[in-house]
């Protein structure tokens, strides 16, 4: 097991080296340049270039942005003139993080709840209901819901605040919005995964030594249709814990959110980079983490590894 | 009965206390507090780094340039007094005692050092290159010193002019002209102007919180010099991404200012009379690249000034306000809206005579096809279809209603032309509009006033210019502006600027479409809000609110 967590441990560095390599190289492949601007002179524009090292040959760039990665400096933001890429992410991420946890459990438990409740009634109206209650969470795109939710309950009954990010209540209908698709999905996957299952051997011994339904459902049945929702949920968390575009600037709130679609349209280099790698820690950690899950609960895995 | 009396009257007394106590508690923490909206991050207010709408909303509440203007007026600043000298070359400026929000006082040297930054770092310097050596410190050709912005002492500012240009006072008055502090420059560097901490404030508020991406907050200057008029204890601004959010707030209470983005908003808050009509800057216009991207024979068809007029004259300039903005503009025949100022008591609308006479305000198809015709024979063509296809660059999608795009795309259709459309936002739309990739053929471009004069319409055309991807390249019309901004006389002066007009909307590779109309929603309870042609162009410093 060890062996097996070095060995992971260690392609996920190697994946964030080939990452952080692949986006800056990549980025200057993008025409155009991120000091271009209304007014801005040639004179001005070598200044620029010049003071963000811009200038310098293009490997020579590599490696002093590596050098500074090393010692988790991301460097300043090239458009955000004066903010550091760290003090952005430090300043955004807790807004993200904090509606990404809220998210999360609502998802989960709901998305898990609608699910086995749509299994076990499986071709009743019940099962309907989840049915079409999850094809529109995961066919209507997140702006319509929010702009709804906030017309709704913000505008027209005045009982949740419209907009911004201060108080419980404002947290609740950003939670919703956010929520519904990776809900949708969890319920649809924690359904077809319990019919998997619903015939397999060990129910039918389950049901062969008298057990009542209750525990057949909950120690047998739920426990083992666990095993697939895992693997969507690390991707999930990491997609939602790091900011959503659209409910973020729907709901004004200071999330990382809206800086993915800025700092590319601002060519912003630096901002683009440390977003991606940011992201990429996450994506690879809640990965990892998954993988290490899997061998927690799962004894096949663990002895098959071990 | 006595008792009674006695008991009724305490428990009355204590009523009155009751009330008066309450009245007094709730007077002195009623903050009269105004809700602005902003439409992103302001990432840097330091004026001599980022200037645009966005951040001059906040840089001229917090910072006071040596004058300033307000409402059409203009008023003393860090300058109490000033002079100019009689050639107009040189204007002395005596500061008033005034202290920054960290007890320092304002200097002279503030002024220097605010100027001299400027040329050395800001993209938008140029406009100021009407002082004394200004483009060559810019340019590196002189030391700091040489420049003709100077402090003799701690109580005056000199700043000595190139040309005796009739519109310094409102340059000046722009959050460019803002002092800065030397201090806090070397002690912040490069993080200078992005956090509150970093800058000091001298204006009618104070910077007090900055949350990034989510709100400022601007309190009441006690020491400002004229803090008597200033009614308002705090300016709250949010950043609101999305106009739907800005416009639910503001219906929902919690803004006091929205900018409709359509006209059928705008209608609605006529309905509610929360509507204020205003006098805006700025020009929607197409632009022509005469090089064709290097293609010889697209080069010779962009550069045939016929071309030019066969596009102008096909756009329904009336037709395209009246039936899609719903009236919300004014066809535009020259560059200056008519609204912009030119000497005491005269816009350039009554003194301007091509108006309408260089390009139609309702299209006339036959021109524009005798137009055509011209330039296909001048190009060996028999037909439009010969046409190569020319490269559109626009930053807005023909999907969006508001714009102009749409419009100009059918226009295109309409005469036949092959139109590829190179739609780029962002950085990429700049990045693609000037040199060196000027890739583009025909661009959906426009400006917005640095100041409140028709030469801010025409100085970016002269050859010098880098404002734009292309420039007129006119020795004429570069003469006749060199000339103007020489000109004390301000009726010769604005017979030289029209001369120079005529010239350029007979001319030159651009077609002006439209003036807009500025239109402003504010709640109820918002009083002396007033707007700008430039600069603050929503002025809340002086405002109050009822109730």
């Amino acid at each position: 097991m060890a062996r097996y967590i070095l060995n992971r441990v260690l392609v996920a560095i190697l994946t964030m080296f080939v990452l952080a390599t692949t986006t800056f190289f990549l980025l200057r492949l993008v025409p155009g340049d991120p000091m271009a601007g209304p007014k801005v002179t040639p004179e001005v524009k070598a200044i620029l270039r010049k003071h963000y090292g811009l200038d310098k040959p293009l490997m020579e760039q590599y490696v002093v942005y590596m050098g500074n990665l090393l010692r988790g400096d991301f460097g300043w933001s090239m458009a955000a003139r004066g903010n550091k890429v760290n003090n952005i992410i430090r300043d955004a991420f807790p807004a993200s993080l904090d509606l990404g946890v809220r998210s999360m459990i609502v998802a989960i438990i709901m998305g898990l709840f609608f699910g086995i409740v749509s299994a076990l009634h499986r071709g009743k109206p019940m099962d309907y209901l989840t049915v079409i209650l999850v094809l529109v969470g995961i066919s209507v795109p997140s702006f319509v819901v929010a702009g709804l939710l906030q017309f709704f309950f913000g505008v027209y009954l005045h009982i949740l605040p419209v907009a911004r990010y201060d108080n419980w209540k404002s947290t609740l209908m950003p939670t919703f919005a956010l929520s519904l698709g990776t809900m949708a999905t969890l319920a649809r996957y924690m359904r077809a995964s319990m019919l998997e299952i619903v015939n397999a051997d060990y129910i039918k011994t389950a049901k062969a030594k008298g057990l009542s339904r209750l525990q057949i459902v909950m120690r047998h049945q739920v426990r083992n249709a666990l095993f697939p929702i895992l693997t969507i949920l690390g991707p999930a968390i990491a997609m939602v814990l790091t900011g959503s575009f659209i409910i973020e600037t729907v709901f004004a709130i200071p999330g990382l959110g809206r800086h993915y679609v800025t700092a590319m349209q601002n060519l912003d280099y630096t901002l683009v980079l440390g977003l991606t790698l940011f992201f990429g820690f996450f994506l690879i950690a809640m990965n990892l983490l998954v993988d290490f899950a899997y061998g927690l609960i799962d004894p096949r895995v663990r002895h098959t590894r071990g | 009965m006595k008792g009674f009396k006695t008991k009724s009257a305490r428990i009355a007394l204590c009523a009155i206390a009751l009330i008066v106590g309450a009245t007094a508690a709730f007077g002195a923490t009623a903050q009269k507090i105004l809700y602005l909206p902003a439409d992103a991050e302001f990432d840097n207010l330091d004026p001599r780094v980022l200037t645009s709408t966005i951040q001059a909303l906040v840089q001229f509440g917090i910072f006071e340039p040596l004058v300033r203007t307000h409402d059409g007026q203009l008023l003393p600043g860090m300058a109490k007094t000033w002079e100019q000298s009689k050639d107009g070359m040189t204007y002395t400026f005596h500061l008033r005692d005034a202290k920054w929000s960290d007890g320092k006082a304002v200097t002279g040297g503030d002024f220097v050092h605010a100027f001299v930054r400027m040329f050395q770092i800001c993209p938008a310097s140029p406009i100021y290159d009407d002082i004394k050596n200004g483009a060559e410190l810019r340019a590196g050709k002189v030391q700091p010193a040489d420049l003709g912005v100077k402090a003799p002492d701690a109580k005056t500012v000199v700043i000595t002019l190139k040309n005796p240009v009739p519109y310094f006072m409102g340059l000046i008055a722009s959050s460019f002209g803002a002092p800065g502090r030397e201090d806090l420059v070397a002690k912040y560097g490069d993080g200078y102007g992005a956090s509150a901490e970093s800058l000091a404030s001298n204006g009618p508020f104070i910077l007090k919180e900055w949350k990034k991406n989510d709100k400022v907050v601007l309190v009441k200057n006690p020491d400002y010099w004229n803090a008597s008029a200033i009614k308002l204890d705090q300016v709250v601004v949010y950043v609101l991404p999305t106009p739907q959010t800005q416009r639910n707030l503001f219906d929902s209470g919690q803004l006091d200012m929205y900018l409709p983005r359509s006209e059928s908003e705008a209608k609605d808050f006529q309905a509610k009379s929360l509507l204020h009509l205003y006098v805006r800057g700025g020009i929607r216009d197409l632009q022509i690249n005469r090089h064709g991207q290097n293609d010889p024979v697209k080069a010779k068809i962009l550069s045939n000034v016929n071309f030019m007029k066969a596009i102008s004259y096909a756009i329904d300039r009336q037709g395209y306000i009246d039936n899609v903005l719903q009236g919300a503009g004014y066809p535009a025949t020259v560059q200056t809206p008519p609204g912009t100022g030119v000497y005491p008591g005269k816009t350039w609308g009554q003194v301007s005579t091509n108006m309408g006479k260089y390009h139609p305000a309702t299209a006339d198809l036959a021109k524009s096809k005798a137009y055509m015709d011209l330039v296909l024979k001048d190009n060996g063509f028999t037909s439009v279809a010969q046409l190569p296809t020319f490269d559109f660059l626009t930053s807005i999608g023909p999907d969006d209603p508001k714009d102009v795009t749409g419009y100009i795309l059918g226009v295109f259709q309409q005469m036949g032309l092959k139109i590829n459309v190179k739609l780029a936002t962002g950085q990429q739309f700049y990045n693609n509009l000037y040199k060196p990739a000027l890739a583009w053929d025909i661009c959906r471009a426009g400006w917005g006033p640095d100041f409140d004069d028709p030469a801010t319409y025409m100085g970016y055309w002269t050859t010098a210019s880098t404002d734009m991807g292309v420039t007129y390249e006119n020795a004429q019309f570069d003469a006749l502006l060199a000339k103007g901004n020489m000109e004390t006389d301000l009726v010769k002066r604005a017979a030289i600027l029209n001369q120079a007009e005529a010239l350029f909307a007979d001319n030159a590779p651009c077609i002006p479409l439209i003036w807009y109309k500025g239109e402003i929603a504010l709640s109820a309870r918002v009083k002396g809000f007033t707007t700008a042609i430039t600069g603050l162009t929503t002025d809340y410093i002086y405002a109050d609110l009822t109730k």
